[in-house]
């Protein structure tokens, strides 16, 4: 008998048990979705992660921890502890082997999304992916101090365009009790979509956070600052005293290790210089703790998905002895029952697998818009590859392995039972 | 030793199914099966009256070569099963004997067809046979099905889906396709009435004997006996049966 002919019978056999066969394979269906999910979400994930920053060599604040430097200031999570000196800034710009420096000063947020006090350099050097810069969906760069440009998801979800007004408030929370609702700010430009935290901002001069905090003492108004006017702070010298961190690009990558380690032992203050590759893949190690415990779990659905058929073939077994009988008085012999239920079990996890990998990419490409704006997650794996291919050969195999239990006790069995059929 | 070997092969060269001195148990010290000699010649039908408890279950095992026995010898065509792999023995089944149970003969996730052509499944001599007979075994179950009375009509219905009567007609057809030596029926008529028990049996015979096959029918009902060339009572031959 030919193996085709024990897998038609296998076939034919389980669609009979229906029923049972169809909650089998979406069990299974349902492990290998979660699982080839949660493997591609988390690919995406550090895809997209890894693309937030390019190009920029070192990034410099004043001393913390690395990590919290990379988060404040690329991923806007976080407070900044201390501000670095104009004076610092001004002597790390003329350094010589410096190319660029794009200054910035975080502080204030406009309904929930973080302000941004920058240069406007920084849409000229703030590269992410692979050195890919940013563009305008509309507009320009900030001009005149009461100008903001503001990022794609703010635009979005705030329903902004070119020409409207918006204020800012004090502090980092979505609802602030301090706003600067006397000095209303135009947008001048939207900019594109980017999968990063750059979509999330809100753009202005760094004059315009000196502007809007002008008479201000330890966080809050004075009498003195409600009397400043547009104009009357469009005459003043708006150069800060501090900021809030620095991105650099040095003339030579190679140089941006003796950069770093000369910034870490400045000697007019404290700094701390990090080069945003490094300080990223830290940052991933802290994140991969909780992305190894969901494989983990994700791997442990599987297992519990095989056993299932594991048990419902071995179920099945007590109502197909007459089945087993049957076959055996036909002439099968011990390796044809062997391969019926090794088959059987085969043919439940592939159906299943296949059935579960074409649900997930179905409902990624479903998904995918509310999967992009949501989670920024814009580098998900939209088409089967060879993981998901490897996954599903070995899920087969593992039932196969698994099948051979039942097989085993069958042919003993049938066996035992001789060519007499029980009912 | 040898010379005994030699002997009862020669012996069972013309018959179909040779037993000597066979003896089984599934246990050593309890032994359910203990016979000195039985056999059945080419083309011949044997009845054996065997009322539960006989042993009758551990006999088809042991003949369908599925059990085997402690001592002695049981050949089939010639072949010396006890000295057959278990491989082997499935070989010899699936190529000389064509079985019939008592009922629930059939898979019910095949069609009629598809349950008659089994044994050309697992047997290529048989296969071989029904396609020189027929053209091809689906031709050749199709005739054999049709010439037990089954209508084209009732063919095409699901097995579970016929009378029982059918169901053992298709059982028939299902264990002469390919012409094997041996047909072992098992109480195939138990679930049938009188009238279509004797045209059962007569159908049985006369479609085995187109194709020279013998035949060992088992029963309890002794009033069926008539129907055979031959009537032997289990527990006369099978020393351990005292009944």
């Amino acid at each position: 008998m030919t193996n085709m002919a024990v897998i038609s019978l296998a076939m034919r056999s389980l669609w009979a048990r229906k029923i049972t066969a169809i909650l089998t394979i979406i069990s299974i269906a349902a492990a290998i979705l979660l699982f080839v999910a949660v493997e591609n979400l988390r690919q995406g994930a550090r895809t997209s992660f890894e693309r937030t920053i390019s190009d920029t060599d070192v990034i410099v604040g004043a001393r913390s921890s690395p990590i919290n430097l990379v988060l404040f200031s690329v991923f806007q999570i976080g407070d900044p502890t201390n501000n670095v000196t104009w004076e610092t800034y001004e002597d790390i710009k003329t350094r010589k082997d410096v190319a660029w420096t794009v200054p910035i000063s975080l502080g204030d947020s406009h309904r929930g999304f973080r302000v941004v006090g920058t240069t406007p350099d920084y849409f000229q050097h703030y590269k992410y992916a692979d050195s890919q810069s940013i563009s305008f969906q509309d507009g320009e760069v900030f001009d005149d101090l009461f100008d903001v440009v503001v990022g794609a998801q703010v635009a979005r979800e705030l329903g902004y365009g070119t020409g409207q007004k918006l204020t800012l408030a004090h502090g980092l929370g979505g609802t602030s009790f301090v706003n600067h609702d006397d000095l209303p700010f135009s947008i001048t430009g939207v900019l594109k979509p980017t999968g990063t935290p750059v979509d999330r901002s809100v753009y202005v001069s760094l004059g315009a956070i000196e502007a809007i905090h002008a008479g201000w003492q330890s966080g809050t108004p004075t009498p003195r600052s409600k009397l400043n006017t547009p104009d009357k702070l469009r005459t003043k010298n708006l150069t800060p005293e501090s900021i809030t961190a620095i991105f650099v690009g040095a003339t030579s990558r190679v140089r941006s290790l003796g950069l770093q380690r000369d910034l870490n032992t400045y000697a007019a203050e404290p700094l701390q210089a990090v080069i945003p590759g490094v300080a990223l893949s830290q940052l991933w190690n802290v994140v991969s703790v909780v992305e190894g415990a969901l494989a983990l779990v994700s791997a442990f659905v599987i297992a519990v998905g095989l056993i299932g058929i594991l048990t419902s073939i071995l179920t099945s077994l007590n109502e197909r002895r007459r089945e087993m009988a049957i076959l055996r008085a036909m002439g099968a012999r011990g390796r044809h029952i062997v391969s019926l239920l090794v088959s059987e079990a085969a043919l439940l996890a592939f159906i299943g697998s296949v059935l579960g990998l074409t649900s997930l990419y179905i409902l990624l490409w479903v998904f995918r818009p509310v999967l992009e704006a949501r989670f920024n997650i814009s580098a998900l794996r939209m088409l089967p590859g060879s993981f998901d291919l490897g996954v599903v050969l070995f899920v087969t195999a593992t039932a196969a392995v698994l099948g051979l239990i039942p097989a085993v006790i069958a042919l003993k069995r049938s066996l035992s039972d001789g060519l007499t059929i029980r009912v | 030793m040898n010379s005994h070997c030699l002997n009862s092969n020669l012996m069972s060269i013309d018959r179909v199914l040779d037993l000597k001195n066979l003896r089984f148990g599934y246990t050593p010290d309890q032994t359910l099966i203990e016979i000195d000699s039985f056999s059945i010649n080419h083309g011949e039908s044997v009845f054996l009256r065997g009322p539960s408890g006989s042993g009758k279950s551990t006999l088809l095992g042991l003949i369908g070569g599925v059990l085997t026995p402690q001592a002695g010898h049981l050949s089939i065509q010639g072949a010396d099963m006890t000295n057959l792999t278990p491989s082997q023995r499935d070989k010899t089944r699936a190529d000389h004997l064509g079985i019939i149970f008592q009922q629930f003969n059939l898979l019910p996730y095949i069609g009629v067809l598809q349950n008659c052509i089994l044994p050309c499944r697992f047997s290529a001599r048989r296969r071989q046979r029904a396609v020189e007979a027929s053209g091809s075994v689906m031709a050749a179950a199709e005739a054999l099905v049709r010439g037990l009375g089954l209508t084209q009509e009732q063919l095409l219905r699901p097995v579970g889906e016929l009378s029982v009567g059918q169901q053992q007609r298709v059982a028939v057809a299902r264990a002469l396709i390919g012409g094997p030596d041996l047909i072992i029926a098992d109480e195939p008529t138990s679930a049938l009435d009188h009238d279509n028990r004797d045209r059962f049996i007569d159908l049985l015979n006369q479609s085995r004997e187109e194709f020279g096959s013998a035949l060992l029918f088992v029963s309890h009902d002794q009033t069926l006996a008539s129907h055979f060339d031959r009537s032997v009572s289990l527990s006369e031959i099978n020393q351990k049966v005292t009944a």
